[in-house]
């Protein structure tokens, strides 16, 4: 069977060197060099390499702190380097999520040439997003971040955005919503601030798992009662296609934490980005041949803890969606095996919410459903 | 601002556009067909298996 271990590699050329300071950044204690932590020129072949060379469909994430701080040369001599792979038959898509305010003509004509597909980090309203995405002057970024999204979108390029729920923003779902409407923004995804790493003072920005749960239904009702197809939020449209017998999973609903590997800019791999450098998590590095990365003691370890995780969920009625979580999100520490009860209590309750709406609508949508079979 | 998300529906009873085109994607999904017509620029973390870009 395919080993789907480290596969997708989320890959950081400045570590969490960022020109934003965002209140809720798990790097923005970090007073990172960006010349001294960029990813060297044969690291970054050695990145590429590793990952092609025992695949044949490969996507590269790149990621920050802000990863266009690497430079055009940069991007420019990685897809040199994807090109002789891709000349051998193999399928390389390049995912970025950035902040979007140093996006420049020359950079839009990049990514348009060489189909990178572009995600930027937007907090909504302006309201909003300059309480948390700011310079570290304490000036907010959202005027160069809309101004970057006009870029994109005029390239046809703007693949969409992550809006990062906190407790400046969790109480205003319909402001929120509303606001992406009305800007023409209609690829979403929602993400909780997550307690990890450096930040000192994430933990006033943190919401709670029935905050974020009560955040999401109000969208998921708002998503229904526009009824636009155009607008599509990647957690509901996940619940939603996998309780009608889809089969497209969001990452934290794949219950495969051990797919997805962060690479730095020394070439070390760790786990999900989640836990930043976490030791435990360090599966050695792209220097390694990827059978010795893939069979890693300490990726052993983790990977039979995801299945203690997964046979402790099976019992669940809604473990056909979450097949047991984010390892992040839904566990109190690395090592347990029991989902946080707050958490699954909110998640029930959540994917509760859309079944029962879809449910509502008649059988039609539920004949032949994932949902319907998991009942028989 | 609000009137954005206020849409008159041609009756109670009828099916959301959303959920009929969910459940054709459900559908092509289970079947192991891509969805026809999707130009790159479209596709994207939202046409994968896996949307693990989170920030």
């Amino acid at each position: 069977m395919f080993c789907r271990s480290v596969t997708t590699p989320i890959v950081k050329p400045v570590n969490g060197a960022c020109n934003l300071s965002c209140s809720y950044c798990y790097t923005s204690g970090l007073k990172e060099c960006v010349v001294k932590n960029r990813m060297r020129p044969e690291i970054l072949k050695t990145v590429i390499d590793f990952f092609c060379s025992d695949q044949d469909d490969i996507e590269f994430i790149w990621h920050g702190g802000e990863p266009l701080l690497a430079g055009l040369k940069f991007y420019r001599e990685a897809i040199e380097i994807q090109h002789a792979w891709r000349q051998r038959g193999k399928k390389i898509t390049n995912f970025l999520q950035t902040n979007a305010t140093l996006i420049t003509p020359e950079w839009i004509r990049f990514f348009k040439e060489n189909d990178f597909l572009i995600g930027v980090s937007l907090d909504g309203p302006k309201e909003f997003h300059d309480q948390v995405r700011r310079y570290p002057t304490g000036k907010g970024s959202y005027d160069e971040v809309m101004r970057g999204i006009d870029l994109l979108r005029q390239a046809e390029i703007f693949n969409g955005i992550i809006c990062s729920v906190s407790t400046v923003n969790h109480g205003f779902p319909k402001r929120i919503f509303n606001f992406f409407i009305v800007k023409n923004i209609k690829k979403l995804k929602f993400a909780r601030v997550k307690s990890i790493g450096h930040c000192d003072n994430v933990s006033s920005l943190v919401i709670s798992p029935t905050q974020y749960a009560d955040f999401m239904i109000t969208i998921f009702d708002l998503w229904l009662e526009l009824d636009d197809p155009e607008v599509e939020i990647r957690d509901i449209q996940s619940v939603v296609g996998l309780i009608l017998g889809g089969n497209k999973r969001e990452c934290i609903y794949m219950g495969q934490c051990d797919q997805f590997v962060t690479v730095y800019s020394d070439g070390s791999i760790y786990g999900c980005d989640s836990f930043p450098k976490t030791d435990d998590l360090c599966f050695g590095s792209v220097f390694d041949k990827p059978t010795a990365v893939k069979s890693n003691s300490q990726l052993q370890i983790f990977r039979e803890l995801l299945e203690k995780r997964k046979e402790f969920c099976r019992a669940c009625n809604w473990y056909f969606i979450c097949k047991g979580g984010c390892a992040k999100d839904c566990y109190e520490q690395l090592d347990s095996v029991e989902p946080l009860s707050k958490v699954c209590e909110n998640l029930q309750r959540y994917f509760e919410h859309i079944s029962t709406k879809i449910r509502s609508y008649g059988s039609y949508l539920t004949e032949n459903s994932t949902f319907q079979r998991e009942r028989r | 601002m609000l009137n954005s998300v206020s849409v008159a529906k041609t009756g109670s009873s009828s099916i959301p556009k959303v959920l009929l085109q969910a459940k054709k994607e459900a559908t092509m999904q289970a079947s192991g067909k891509e969805k026809p017509g999707t130009r790159l620029g479209e596709k994207g973390p939202w046409d994968k298996g896996h949307w693990a870009n989170r920030k």
